[in-house]
């Protein structure tokens, strides 16, 4: 058994009639491409693992004006190899002005004994618009994890937007309730773009706020973009919680002005079975502009956009949430 | 001014900057149960310096270092004189350190409540060790720069090194929340103060690892290296770039439940602490 090293590319280009065309799509094994739609790339696992020693990168080029779908036909399966040094993943990603990039590959399972380094680097034109999921599964089913770190950057224009570090199985983060709790696996979604941007005025004080479910949070960034977090008790609770988030995350911000102010001044929708909250105590009632989220579709979802309409001048978009969130599965 | 002593007047909670009105995430993991006692108490606490602890300290190492050389750039100016060459260059790049303090944390509330640290502790630090850096910084960031951001400045302006500035801020990450908890579970405080000394040794290689990862920068990988014209008109961009290459790598251990626990706690009626 020897470490492999591969790299793959997928890269757009612009055709006629704005469409996208895949210009490169590189294949190098054990990571294989296949086109599954105009825009649509799988990654294809052909070979296990990847196993420590292993190097593997990816790069995506989204060229302006174009838009890419990536997902993976199955879960990646890290597993232990031969060798000292970890397994790598590098995924290196250029999202052109005005393109769109979809990246959503099934989860990375952490089975025991690996060490895996996952490395992203994302780098968005100023106008460009992108969804990236990432899911992380602590060992298979009651095995613990081995080692895993991943590093998230993100920057737009050049300025970074994201950096985010997640360690598993180090003694210090396992089990504590400040970091995972008792969950199995954790998992994030990136929504970023223009529709995204904080007001242009900023007011820190009055940061946007996030919405925050059971187990989840879509959380609005200083920049341009909307990161929901999730913990889960398995894959599949994991996924379902990242999809509330990310129906939370998906509704773009009101434009800011008179309507926004407006749109701002909703009043609580009745959350289930969970007292009315109180306005944050570090802030005043919201500007306008600050309900770049509103509650996710759960039922009382509907009734509070309805209302939104009819009820100007009543509670901070601090109370726009739609559920009080409990931690861990 | 020592080094040493400026660093225990700066770490100690009776330091007028508000800090005890923030529980880290404790009061809101109390509330939901998570925590309930010394064992859940201690995993907390070490999640949290081995995350925000972490991440804090590398960006108040940062800061020092910054404002170490502001002042170096800055000599002569006395503090409020209107800015000149020195200072008026520090601007951007401390935007551009709190900018890189925001992209590390993704909770709002969070990056609230270390705005609000850090502005009480910048209002508190000017009249304590006026420099010409504290006045850039309040300049660059007038909501109130991020709480390690500020710390690292501060500690500079008294007389500490990065490594001294990285140890307040790893020490402030564990120390506000174990104090809160014990107020808020009624334990006892000195078995609480036993997990502190438990950690000392952590703390100081958190400490450790803050400044190496200073060291640890990298030119930018994939990364454009943005040089708006605004940013720096006319003005050493190398410089500038040099800067921002330094603070690409720092760690940025992020902890989903601090996240989570962070905007749960705005949403009780009942918080006896700000966050």
């Amino acid at each position: 058994m020897t470490a492999v090293t591969a790299r793959a590319l997928i890269r757009t280009e612009a055709a006629s009639g704005g469409r996208t065309r895949l210009e490169t799509l590189r294949s190098d094994p054990p990571l294989t491409l296949r086109q599954t739609g105009p825009r649509r790339v799988h990654l294809v696992s052909t070979g296990a693992g990847p196993l420590r020693g292993d190097r593997l990168e990816l790069g995506v080029d989204v060229a302006p004006g174009t838009s890419l779908e990536v997902r993976s036909v199955g879960a990646t399966l890290v597993l232990p190899g031969l060798a000292d040094t970890p397994s790598v993943m590098v995924v290196r990603a250029r999202v052109g002005a005005g393109a769109t990039l979809h990246f959503s590959p099934e989860p990375t399972v952490l089975a025991a004994g690996c060490a895996h380094r996952l490395v992203v680097r994302l780098s968005l034109a100023e106008d460009a618009t992108v969804f990236w999921r990432e899911e992380i599964v602590f060992g298979r089913h009651g095995e613990r994890p081995g080692r895993g770190h991943a590093r998230f950057d993100v920057t737009v224009a050049g300025r970074p937007l994201l950096r985010q570090d997640l360690l598993v199985g180090e003694e210090a983060v396992d089990g504590s309730p400040a970091v995972y709790g008792d969950a199995r696996c954790v998992g994030s979604t990136l929504i970023a773009g223009p529709a995204w941007a904080p007001p242009a005025v900023p007011d820190v004080k009055r940061e946007r706020r996030a919405v925050l479910g059971d187990g989840w949070a879509a959380l609005p960034l200083a920049g341009p973009g909307v990161q929901v977090c999730a913990l889960g008790s398995d894959a599949v609770q994991l996924r379902e919680r990242l999809r509330r988030g990310e129906q939370a995350a998906a509704i773009a911000p009101p434009p800011p002005g008179p309507a926004a102010t407006r749109a701002s001044a909703i009043p609580a929708p009745a959350p289930p079975a969970t007292p009315a909250p109180a306005p944050p105590a570090t802030s005043a009632p919201a500007p306008p502009g600050t309900s770049a989220l509103v509650p996710p579709a759960t039922p009382g979802a509907a009734s509070a956009r309805a209302s939104r309409a009819r009820a100007p001048g009543a509670r901070s978009a601090g109370d726009s949430r739609a559920e009080t969130g409990r931690l861990g599965p | 001014m020592d080094g040493d002593a400026a660093l225990l007047l700066l770490s100690d909670s009776r330091l007028p900057a508000g800090g005890h009105a923030h529980s880290g995430g404790v009061e809101e993991a109390v509330r939901l149960g998570e925590v309930t006692g010394t064992g859940d108490l201690a995993r907390f606490l070490r999640g949290r310096l081995a995350t925000a602890g972490l991440v804090t300290a590398a960006l108040a190492a940062a800061a020092c270092e910054l404002a170490a050389a502001d002042r170096e750039l800055g000599a002569g100016l006395d503090p409020g004189a209107p800015p000149e060459n020195g200072a008026a260059d520090g601007v951007p790049l401390w935007r551009r350190l709190d900018a890189e303090a925001d992209a590390r944390t993704a909770s709002p509330a969070q990056r609230e409540a270390a705005r609000t640290q850090g502005r009480l502790l910048l209002r508190t630090a000017r009249r304590m060790w006026p420099s010409a850096a504290l006045d850039t910084l309040a300049r660059a960031v007038p909501e109130g720069p991020h709480h390690p951001v500020a710390l690292g400045a501060v500690a500079a302006s008294a007389g500490c090194t990065p490594r001294q500035a990285a140890l307040a801020a790893a020490y402030t990450s564990v120390t506000g929340p174990a104090t809160a908890a014990v107020r808020l579970l009624g334990l006892d405080p000195v078995t609480v103060h036993r997990l502190l000394a438990d950690l000392a040794p952590a703390l100081g290689d958190t400490a450790r690892a803050a400044c190496a990862s200073l060291d640890d920068a990298v030119p930018a990988d994939g990364e454009p290296d943005e040089c708006r014209a605004e940013e720096h008109p006319g003005r050493q961009p190398g410089r500038h770039a040099a800067w921002r290459a330094r603070w690409r790598a720092l760690p940025g251990h992020s902890a989903p439940a601090l996240d989570l626990l962070a905007e749960g706690h705005l949403t009780n009626p009942m918080k006896l602490f700000v966050s």
